[in-house]
């Protein structure tokens, strides 16, 4: 059987896309760093619109826990590297499409050698310190990036224009410098009581939001909520590949929960704006001499919270 | 091979309670269709941890489904979509039932499917066909999701018994299944969907043809998979109650690549009843004439407005 050309394969795209849009999704390139659930299903959804040339970048295999969100994950995949599937699966929805593969971390060098080869990166690890580092990357060379924060079912979504008011003004995260700072801060208890808004926006159960807190299990994500931000941050891929539409850029932002779809921005009337001046503020009182006191503080909050939470649940109408 | 259920889903259990897992695993959801969202939604749905499917419908994979098919891949062209999706479902959640029909099922059939589901998801692309199921899940009462992608444009809705239905928010007439094609497959009808362009951002040049019968839908992987994604989520509102789901005639709109939490308008409503009031019968049929001239003129119009947009572009 012949396989059919790149014209015949997209035609139901020329309905909306004209002739020039749709080379230009043809010869752009994207670098998806992280191939899980918002990475690897944003590389399919560009794929079958037509984007021909990937780089994709992870080092882990499917494992069970995938199973509930990841487009690639079957039980006949499972134990295998994901980019390698993902190219697999890209290569059968468009023979002609470009594919590299990196199984592995990336380093620093490695990253800014990378980034000017590419229209669009995609930082889709589930290390928010790397992401951090790799939209700052991405900025400083002047190349487009998405930005896809999902949690339960609360997600932004957002690009980063190299421009752009960076991404933490968005989710009020300190400008530290290093990784590795980055990184420290992000795991220790205090600075993670910052997501409590998880238990609230995101609908994360209480017992399983304090076992992530003080056990560090991993998050938890709903296929529905994680497809509906890959499908609307690829389609803000799509809008600056094209230039058909006017893409959703940093300072605005999708905010994305089960009632509501709003655009935010930054600065703007909305919790975020609150939740983000509340992270601002209280990173600085920690580091001052009241950081024992406050931290005090926080237990006691920690435990109002926790009851506060199993009281909510407890409300909440029961199926029967 | 059997996997466990727990460690499958185990991230589910960050939001959903023991019972409403339960309740998933237990529901039984009922997909009529081939277009691509029946076959993307089924996909959603083993991955929540749906274990209990019945889906019907007919068709093969053709080259053009690879924009947006979740099933179609090069090695797939030819193959039949409901075997393949009955397939894909195993390879989630080996431990799922999955009943498939290669028919579209008659009225009486469609009475049996629904009594034995707990939702109805309509995903024919006939638009008649689509209203017929919706009203026999009205009658019997179960809740039905409408997922319609069109180009940049989508809807999302819940319809149960205390809701609008299908044809208070479209402005369908009310006919029986027969009436109902012949007026969806009318040119009259076709031009009715003019906000396909609109707020669909389709081109004319493709409309006119589409009009004329030469094209198919524009479709765009973007938003169809996000339409099917807040389907998805509605159903598991609908499933667990754990949320109100957007009942008509509250909806999901996706328009010109901006999405939110809307209401069916009630101008394509009151526009598309007039012009069937007008139109459908009698005399209308001498008035073909005038809405040729009206329609040559939006045309002419919007082609001289998309021009200028283009040349706008970089």
């Amino acid at each position: 059987m012949s396989i059919p050309d790149y014209q015949e394969l997209f035609l139901r795209n020329y309905g909306i896309f004209t002739q020039n849009e749709q080379e230009r999704l043809r010869s752009s390139r994207v670098l998806i760093i992280g191939c899980g659930g918002i990475g690897g299903t944003v590389a399919i959804i560009l794929a079958r619109s037509g984007v021909s040339r990937f780089i994709l970048v992870e080092f882990d295999e499917y494992g069970f826990s995938n199973m509930n969100r990841q487009i690639a994950c079957f039980t006949d995949t499972l134990g295998r590297n994901k980019a390698e599937v993902l190219r697999e699966q890209i290569l059968k929805i468009n023979p002609e499409a470009q594919v590299e593969v990196y199984p592995e971390l990336l380093t620093h060098d490695r990253l800014s050698e990378l980034i000017p080869k590419v229209d669009m990166v995609f930082p889709a690890a589930d290390d928010l310190a790397f992401s951090v580092i790799v939209f700052r990357e991405a900025q400083r060379l002047g190349v487009p990036a998405l930005l896809i924060f999902p949690s339960g079912t609360w997600a932004n979504v957002c690009i980063l224009m190299p421009e752009s008011p960076p991404v933490e003004d968005i989710e009020g995260v300190p400008k530290l410098g290093s990784y590795d700072e980055l990184k420290d801060m992000l795991e220790i208890r205090k600075y993670k009581f910052g997501t409590y808004f998880y238990v609230p926006f995101a609908d994360w159960r209480i017992d399983y939001y304090r076992a992530f807190v003080e056990e560090n299990i991993s998050p938890a994500h709903i296929a529905p909520s994680v497809w509906l931000c890959s499908s609307l941050g690829s389609l803000e891929v799509l809008k600056v590949l094209s230039g058909k539409w006017k893409p959703v850029a940093s300072p605005r932002y999708w905010n994305i929960t089960t009632n509501a779809i709003r655009i935010n921005r930054i600065g703007g009337l909305n919790l975020q704006t609150l939740l983000v001046w509340q992270r601002k503020i209280m990173w600085r009182l920690f580091q001052t001499r009241l950081s024992p006191i406050l931290e005090w503080g926080q237990e006691i909050w920690w435990k109002l919270f926790v009851a506060w939470g199993h009281y909510r649940e407890r409300r909440e109408k029961q199926p029967k | 091979m059997s996997l466990p259920y727990k460690a499958l889903f185990e991230r589910n259990y960050g939001i959903f309670t023991e019972k409403q897992q339960e309740l998933i695993r237990s529901s039984t959801v009922l997909i009529i269709g081939d277009s691509g969202t029946g076959e993307t939604i089924a996909s959603l749905l083993a991955r929540c941890g749906v274990e209990h499917f019945i889906v019907a419908g007919r068709g093969t994979y053709t080259a053009g489904d690879m924009n947006r098919q979740i099933g179609c891949f090069t090695d797939t062209i030819g193959e039949n979509k409901i075997t393949r999706m009955s397939q894909t479902i195993l390879n989630i959640n080996p431990s799922a039932q999955v009943s498939p029909y290669h028919e579209l099922p008659t009225e009486e059939e469609l009475v049996s499917l629904i009594e034995q589901c707990d939702v109805v998801i309509p995903a024919v692309d006939d638009l008649s066909y689509n209203v017929l199921i919706f009203r026999a899940a009205r009658r019997q009462g179960k809740p039905a999701v409408l997922c319609l992608p069109s180009g940049s444009i989508g809807w999302i809705s819940v319809f149960t018994q205390d809701t609008d239905t299908i044809e208070d928010v479209f402005g369908v007439p009310k006919l029986n299944y027969k009436g109902l094609q012949r007026v969806v497959h009318s040119r009259e009808y076709r031009c009715a969907q003019y906000n396909f362009i609109t707020a669909g951002d389709w081109r004319v040049d493709w409309f006119w043809d589409y009009f004329l019968g030469k094209r198919p839908l524009a479709l765009l992987c973007s938003v169809e998979w996000m339409t099917v994604s807040l389907a998805a989520l509605e159903v598991m509102k609908v499933i667990t109650g754990k949320w109100k789901p957007k009942l008509a005639p509250k909806c999901w709109y996706i328009r010109r690549g901006k999405v939110s939490s809307s209401h069916f308008g009630l101008f394509i409503k009151w526009h598309r009843k007039l012009g069937w009031i007008i139109f459908g019968q009698g005399i209308g049929i001498h008035l073909h004439k005038l809405t040729h001239w009206f329609w040559g003129t939006f045309f002419r119009l919007i082609r001289y407005w998309q021009k200028n947009l283009e040349r706008w572009q970089p």
